[in-house]
């Protein structure tokens, strides 16, 4: 037996054994016992094709205000997961452990759902569209208020929401913002192999602040292992070519991994980073990923970025007082001057105005074949 | 008609992908049988007799050429160059391969079109009056409605894992043409007190081994809150419906137990503390889906044709064609056509490739792109304009689509039987080619005037033998085929139950026991009379008498 939990698509440590227990058959007396216990409850299913349970948990979410953890036990399915997650339920008990694969694809192969669900209380039809979107987008240009933007976006979004961190300045304001809402987020930062001391270092410190864990997500070995037998420890350095296809191999396919079956990415791109980044949105439909990317400092200045960071006594990552701005990997990486462009310090050798590695551009296609 | 936005093309896609996914791990025994059962259902796909048999939806009935046309390449690429129109304005092929209907899937959805929630416990499509949008009786359209709830119901977080499966039928008009007594949940457009529609609610109603006409729970339902009202039914149902035993699971039973007053009072108490405006779709999608439903643009034309009427005295066979396969329509100088499936001979109901092909080709030319399906296993072609009537009849003619016996004797019901379902307990479409053959005679049709006869081959009643005005269920008596006949049904507005008359017939008795029927009918009826009026004033006991002697 293991806990699965159904917004992440990850197990999670526990039992079920101490839960509130609700039967099939709970009546308005069993279900306010259960809902006054502030849980978790656990709601049994004799078999996979015994609907009650989705009822009761919908009664529990509606009827009964409950916000607790609601668990559903007994024989079930992966293919059950969707209805489970999107009737309220927060964890499915899995026989088999090794099964996570197939409960995680059951869960992200179907992104659009017609109707409105606990954690997508909007009409028909309307989730992870561009039309979701767009409106998400207006609701967070409301505040400036980045917890309760984080807070917004969670509300709006049904399924796994995740967040790419480089531990920049940006990302460690949106960090701080997700730890002070307590929103479900799924964090990670993408460890190419490259990365400066400083950078793990920022990690350890933040969740030592936080208590909240920054995923290491590593590109594919087998992969990495070809690049360098074919360019060189820093083939990158040749060409325009071969530093993309580096970026390619160390961050964009594993990012594009972990997007799989997201349904929100939040990032933490601004405005004022470049001219590409000019017209960048609050919210907007990614298409190449299928998921609503969100942007949630976009309109911020660097001033207010600084003073939020500030203010908060947000951990930050040491070379920024070196004099690096925009951080990637160790060998693309150099502080720049006071006055120049904040991406200056990125592929400086390289002389064309787009310096992305791919992460960022809008389709996924445009990114491989860059 | 409806158009598929970005949100349901990708839907469909991840729903293909989604059911590859599954296939892939029933093969590699991940999943068990009993496990891949209910996924494969639905998705439309059973296990028949002989073969798989995919059942694909054809939403509310409509049809565009392009899809029937794609329908007939699937026919004739992955079955035997037909398909098989169902009681529930669904298409059937009952040669699939199982490694072939991903593909299948992937052509339908290319259409527009899925084969989701055709089968299992769950909403299954939801049908409507053939003639909706068209007929001159009519309130409000009601197919609208019918997408809307083809949305909602599709892959609902809480109503997928149902007691059992669910049937919704809505009609918009005066007459009832989509059997709505007969559903889980039936709706009927009717004008409310002050002027505005809304709907007018049964529950219960049903088919199969306990058969029931559905009973009224609301006399009268706003229209903005279908949905809200439909989850409570819904949920009181999944709640209380029986699932020890699958032959009580229906929601028919749970009503007639509980009675409707207090199933009624459930309904109404979890609907009172139901969060309507979450649930109740928004005017402005209500507005977006209703925009796909605009009448054609179809130009006022002359309610006079003077070949036709030419034509109608001087060729009988032709106006009884007229008098018989097309209806009123709403805008002068327009009719709908019925495409009788039920030619002397053939299976009730099948379509090859060929037909199929042919029948896009006349919606294109003759009736604004659109076809229709009706549960009475017809085509229908539903805006022509009279002054084509006489082309579209030689087109058919040629065909040998133009049967003109649509609602007579000759239109039966026939389930699928003993030939094809695994279910079935006898065969049917043999039976029923014997009666066609017997009855083939126009002018004694004509004589005999409006009848329905319905047939089944088993008590799961597909062929909705219940609701016939003559009724026939096939039986197995101890290894014999045996076919009960019932009389009295009435699927319409006066919907009703038929009777069992007596001790079941032999197969080759059947055409006969008919014959003595009909007669039985014509030497009692009054004038003016059909055959479910006669029935009604006279009582069994003149067809029992005939049918088995003085008691």
């Amino acid at each position: 037996m293991a806990l699965l939990d159904l917004r992440t698509g990850t197990l999670v440590p526990g039992t079920s054994d101490d839960d509130a227990l609700l039967e099939p058959t709970a009546d308005a007396a069993a279900l306010a016992t259960a809902a006054a216990t502030g849980g978790p409850i656990a709601i049994r299913f004799p078999t996979f094709g015994d609907g009650r349970g989705h009822s009761l948990a919908v009664l529990l979410r509606e009827r009964y205000g409950f916000t607790g953890e609601i668990r559903a036990i007994g024989y079930l399915i992966p293919d059950l997961a969707p209805f489970l997650l999107r009737s309220g339920f927060d964890i499915a008990e899995i026989t088999d452990a090794n099964d996570v694969e197939t409960w995680r694809g059951a869960l992200t192969r179907i992104k659009h759902s017609y109707q409105p669900g606990f954690r997508n209380p909007q009409p028909l039809r309307r989730n992870a569209s561009r039309k979701e979107a767009e409106e998400l987008d207006e609701r967070l240009s409301e505040t400036k208020d980045l917890a309760a933007r984080i807070t917004a976006l969670r509300q709006a979004i049904e399924g796994r929401i995740v967040f790419s961190t480089s531990l920049g300045l940006e990302d460690q304001a949106i960090l701080h913002a997700i730890a002070a809402s307590g929103a479900d987020i799924d964090i990670f930062t993408l460890d190419t192999g490259r990365l400066f001391p400083e950078v793990l270092e920022t990690v350890e410190l933040s969740e030592l602040r936080y208590g909240l864990r920054i995923r290491l997500v590593a590109p594919d070995a087998h992969e990495v292992e070809q690049l360098v037998a074919r360019d060189g420890v820093f083939g990158f350095r040749n060409s325009v070519e071969n530093r993309k296809t580096c970026c390619e191999v160390r961050k964009v396919r594993p990012l594009n991994r972990e997007l799989e079956g997201a349904q929100g990415w939040i990032a933490g791109i601004r405005r004022e980073h470049s001219d590409e980044r000019a017209s960048v949105k609050l919210a907007a439909w990614d298409e190449a990923h299928g998921l609503i990317k969100i942007n949630p400092v976009a309109d911020w200045s660097t001033p207010e970025l600084t003073a939020y960071v500030t203010a908060n006594n947000v951990p930050v990552n040491p070379l920024h007082a070196r004099g690096f701005v925009s951080i990637g990997c160790a060998p693309c990486t150099r502080a720049v001057q006071p006055g120049e462009d904040p991406r200056a310090g990125r592929w400086w050798w390289e002389n064309e105005g787009k310096k992305e590695c791919g992460l960022h551009l809008n389709s996924r296609r445009e990114g491989k074949a860059a | 008609m409806y158009r598929y936005d970005e949100f349901d093309h990708a839907f469909v896609h991840e729903r293909v992908a989604q059911f590859r996914e599954q296939v892939e791990r029933r093969l590699l025994g991940k999943l068990t049988e009993d496990e891949f059962r209910p996924l494969r259902l639905r998705n439309g796909l059973y296990l028949q007799l002989h073969a798989y048999m995919l059942r694909i939806a054809i939403p509310y009935g409509v049809l565009s050429p392009r899809q029937l046309r794609q329908l007939a390449m699937i026919g004739r690429r992955w079955d035997r160059g037909y398909g098989h129109f169902t009681t529930r304005q669904n298409l059937q092929f009952n040669w699939v391969k199982l490694v072939d209907v991903p593909d299948i899937l992937s052509a339908l959805a290319e259409v527009e079109m899925h084969c989701i929630q055709t089968s299992g416990n769950c909403v299954r499509n939801v049908t409507a009056d053939p003639f909706a949008g068209a007929a001159n009786d009519e309130i409000e359209d009601p197919r609208p409605w019918c997408e809307i709830l083809r949305q909602w119901s599709t892959l609902h977080p809480e109503f997928s894992w149902l007691p059992r499966k669910f049937k919704i039928a809505i009609s918009g008009a005066v007459e009832d043409r989509a059997a709505i007594a007969f559903h889980d949940i039936g709706l009927k457009i009717v004008r409310g007190p002050d002027g505005k529609n809304g709907f007018r609610v049964f529950v219960g109603g049903g088919m199969g081994r306990t058969p029931y006409v559905g009973q009224e729970i609301r006399p009268f339902l706003a229209k903005e809150h279908l949905l809200s009202y439909i989850e409570s039914i819904l949920r009181v149902y999944n709640l209380h419906g029986r699932r020890d035993n699958l032959n009580k699971a229906r929601i028919k039973i749970l009503v007639n137990q509980l009675g409707i007053d207090k199933f009624r009072e459930d309904v109404e108490a979890d609907w009172e503390q139901t969060r309507k405006d979450a649930i109740d779709l928004p005017e402005d999608e209500r507005r977006r889906i209703m925009s796909y439903f605009a009448p054609p643009d179809l130009p006022p034309r002359p309610i006079r044709d003077e070949g036709l009427d030419q034509r109608r005295i001087t060729d009988p066979v032709f106006a009884n064609w007229l008098k018989h396969n097309v209806r009123p329509h709403q805008v002068p100088g327009y009719v709908s056509v019925v495409i009788s499936l039920k030619e002397p001979g053939r299976t009730p109901g099948d379509a090859s490739s060929d037909q199929m092909d042919f029948a896009a080709d006349l919606a294109e030319r003759y009736s604004r792109n659109e076809a229709r399906v009706n549960y009475t296993q017809n085509l229908i072609l539903p805006h022509v304009a009279r002054s084509d009537l006489v082309s579209v009849y030689e087109e058919l003619k040629a065909e040998g689509l133009a049967t003109g016996n649509y609602d007579l004797l000759g239109d039966m019901i026939c389930c699928p039987g003993l030939d094809y379902c695994n279910l079935a307990n006898a065969r049917s479409i043999p039976i029923a080619k014997e009666i066609a053959k017997r009855f083939e005679d126009p002018a004694r049709q004509e004589l005999i005037g409006p009848l329905r006869l319905n047939m089944s081959g088993c008590i799961n009643a597909c062929g909705h033998h219940h609701s016939g005005n003559i009724g026939i269920l096939g039986v197995d008596k101890k290894g014999t085929e045996l076919y009960q006949i019932s009389l009295g049904g009435s699927p319409k507005d006066d919907a009703a139950v038929g009777t069992i008359i007596g001790p079941g017939f032999r197969a080759e008795a059947v055409p006969q026991a008919i014959d003595t029927i009909i007669s039985t009918y014509l030497a009692n009826r009054n004038d003016g009379e059909d055959f479910l009026a006669t029935w009604r004033r006279v009582g069994a006991a003149p067809f029992k008498e005939a049918l088995y002697g003085a008691a």
